[in-house]
């Protein structure tokens, strides 16, 4: 076929013309996907023919749309990076479930080589056979060739499938809460002991879809929060310091059954009241409760996903600092400077040189997450957690062992001189400045309100909100501008729906090149 | 600021070349000159970055001009799917969106409106009038409509996918009627052609840039 030669393609006068400033469709077009993500419909499109501004009653709807909240969430994807699916030791690896053997109703067991010896005294699983039971309630076992003694099998409810039974080796599938020697099977102690099994509907033993569940659900979690306080119409500043949280049914699971049985990252002390948790069974990952939290949590800032995706308090401060006071810590122009040898050795990263560029203000900045523990998100509450422990400064100087709480919370080791003053003392506070000290007191609700007080926080607001919907950074020459709306988010009562608004309204935003 | 006009009829081109055909058609090409663009003055006030769509705005506007139809293989999602390579950040990796209409955009772009717009328009050959979205002004049904029902269907589409408000004898309207006629091939059912104008509607940049 030839391709046919007419005039209509080959003459840009028929192109759509180059707007400097974008007519009333662009424009509504432009607002619809940014304020909504979705293109206006062809009524709304015809609504506006002949105008030469949106509509106010138009432009508040879609303000106050659950679509414009799902933008807000998405734009402060950016600012939290809520994503902690790498997380993987959420819980005890030796409490990791999973099947063998072959068919449908496959049994399940333990999947750790360790657990398995515990109970068999070999790295097998049970027999595919139906357990039986000595007079005490204890598996009857069955001696295998290679040493190992072996059970049979049990039907169990599974807390991830209710109304469902699946095949559970009888040991694994032992529900007592505390062990003959008075074990306490819930935690990790109940790791080693033979006694211990998976719990109650197998409730401290979760399959590897679960943790997925749990993860997916904590990325979620904040999410709502954000759109919460949308929809609530509250400050901007009510994001750091809402008392309101959710759960789903993995997330109630997750607080109130394997967080005793943390591994590398750890809730604990737990930093909110289990004991209040709605009811929601795991099996409802859709069904989300409000919860109220305690005051000593910030918002979003003391969030488990923004805990866990920064897991040490200077992550989370140089991530607050990014995001929300627009000032990335970053070296010098010419790179970190390191001449003084004797001075580079200094532990004391506020006054090394080189570092001091940024830790000077990154030390006292990250002292605010003090209370919160780094590799999890647990909170050291003042009375059970001083600032200073006697028992912690005597096993550092080697006079008794360092219990977990020590070990885990205060300093316990100085390898120079300069770090022996710190010993017994709560691990946020080692080469903190007297005057910086009460910034661990205070919690990160204190940066908030700083930032507000010294205007960095809503300028920066200010600027990201602008960032995203102009789809570049500020310019040069565009500063009266930024304070502008700057301005308006302060007069507005700090509501970024008005800082929306004000930016989508500007004539810098309809100028589209 | 200066900036070259944008010429619409190279992304027609692309449009037709990559949206029609279900098997291989020989083509002798042409040697084909575009009038050179003309500068525009922009002026120097401040200005948004038109941008490309990220892939929640594609999939909500695909859905919205097609009257609720997704890319979707076997039940899944393939924007979803290809959400990483589109750009999109995982915030553990990758903490960036990414908005490049990028070849890789634009494949999958591509893809995507050849998926709904085949289905979009079989559908519509039998769907009544009221409920159809992009056979609104003409009966699809009709083997040769009338002109002037061919050139109000396609300015009601302009309108639909690219927020562009023409009157139907307009002649920005005249690279489209030229694309349908290129596409009607002798032996192809009239749908096939419409589904290219379809697919050039989302292809072109007035759809994915804003």
């Amino acid at each position: 076929m030839t391709w046919p030669r007419a005039a209509a393609s080959d003459d840009p006068r028929l192109c759509r013309p180059q707007q400097t400033r974008l007519d009333i469709h662009g424009y509504v077009r432009a607002v619809s996907l940014d304020v909504r993500g979705v293109v206006p419909t062809v009524e709304e499109h015809r609504a506006v023919d002949g105008l030469d501004d949106l509509p106010d009653a138009m432009l508040d709807e879609w303000l106050r749309s659950q679509e414009f909240r799902e933008r807000v969430v998405r734009r402060h994807r950016d600012l939290l990076w809520p994503n902690i699916e790498a997380v993987d030791q959420i819980f005890h690896f030796r409490r990791s479930f999973g099947q063998f053997g072959t068919g449908e109703d496959r049994i399940w067991a333990l999947t750790n080589q360790q657990s398995r010896a515990l109970f068999r005294g070999g790295n097998v699983t049970c027999r595919d056979e139906p357990a039986t039971f000595d007079a005490e309630g204890r598996p009857i076992t069955v001696e295998e060739a290679d040493g190992s003694r072996r059970e049979g099998w049990v039907r169990v409810t599974p807390f991830w499938a209710p109304g469902t039974s699946v095949r559970v080796c009888a040991f694994d599938a032992q529900a007592a809460r505390l062990s003959p020697s008075g074990i306490d099977c819930a935690t990790r102690a109940g790791i080693n002991d033979a006694a211990c099994g998976c719990g109650p509907g197998l409730a401290w033993c979760p399959p590897a879809a679960a943790r997925t569940q749990i993860l997916r659900s904590f990325n979620r979690e904040v999410e709502r929060r954000v759109a919460a306080h949308l929809e609530a119409d509250e400050p901007y500043t009510a994001l750091f310091t809402s008392p309101r949280a959710y759960v789903n049914g993995p997330l109630v699971h997750y607080w109130r059954h394997l967080t005793g049985i943390f591994s590398g990252v750890s809730m604990q002390p737990l930093a909110i009241d289990v004991e209040r948790l709605p009811d929601v069974p795991f099996d409802q990952a859709d069904r989300w409760e409000e919860i109220r939290l305690p005051d000593t949590h910030a918002g979003v800032l003391t969030s488990p996903v923004f805990l866990l995706r920064f897991q040490t308090n200077r992550a989370r401060a140089a991530r607050f600092h990014e995001a929300f006071l627009c000032e990335p810590f970053q070296p010098p122009p010419g790179g970190i400077p390191h001449e003084d040898e004797v001075a580079a050795l200094n532990p004391d990263v506020q006054q090394r040189p080189g570092c001091n560029y940024c830790h000077a203000i990154l030390e006292p900045t990250a002292a605010h997450w003090g209370r919160w523990t780094q590799q999890g998100a647990g909170f050291l509450e003042p009375t059970r957690f001083p600032t200073y422990r006697d028992e912690c400064r005597e096993c550092a100087l080697g006079t008794t062992a360092c219990s977990d709480l020590c070990r885990f919370n205060y300093v316990t080791r100085a390898i120079s001189p300069e770090e022996e003053p710190f010993l017994g003392m709560l691990s946020s506070l080692q080469f903190l400045r007297r005057e910086h000290q009460e910034n661990v007191t205070a919690g990160p609700r204190q940066l908030v309100t700083r930032g507000i007080a010294d205007g960095r926080l809503t300028a920066c607001t200010a600027r990201n909100a602008a960032r995203w919907l102009l789809g570049r950074d500020p310019r040069e020459g565009e500063e009266a501008w930024q304070a502008e709306l700057t301005d308006t988010l302060i007069d507005s009562g700090l509501r970024y729906r008005e800082l929306v608004r004000a930016i989508v309204r500007s004539e810098t935003y309809r100028r589209a090149l | 600021m200066i900036r070259p006009a944008r010429v619409i009829a190279l992304a027609l081109l692309t449009g037709l070349l990559g949206g029609s055909c279900d098997r291989s058609v020989p083509i002798e090409l042409e040697d084909r000159r575009l009038t050179p663009p003309e500068d525009v003055d922009l002026g120097t006030d401040p200005w948004r970055g038109r941008r490309r769509m990220d892939v929640d705005q594609l999939r909500a506007s695909i859905a919205r001009v097609t009257g609720g139809l997704a890319w979707e293989v076997s039940g899944v999602d393939q924007l979803s799917r290809f959400s990483e390579t589109l750009g999109v950040p995982d915030y553990a990796r990758d903490t960036a969106e990414d908005l490049q209409p990028s070849l890789l955009f634009l494949k999958f772009l591509d893809d995507a409106a050849r998926s709904v717009c085949r289905r979009l328009v079989d559908a519509e050959q039998t769907a009544p009038a009221e409920a159809r979205v992009f056979f609104t002004a003409l009966d699809p049904s009709v083997q040769s409509p009338p002109p002037a029902a061919v050139r109000e269907n396609l300015a009601a589409l302009l309108l639909r996918y690219h927020g562009r408000l023409l009157e139907p004898e307009d002649r920005a309207i005249d690279p489209w009627v030229e694309l349908l006629e290129s596409a009607a091939v002798e032996d192809a059912a009239p749908a096939r052609a419409w589904e290219a104008v379809c697919v050039a509607l989302i292809d072109h940049p007035d759809f994915f840039t804003y």
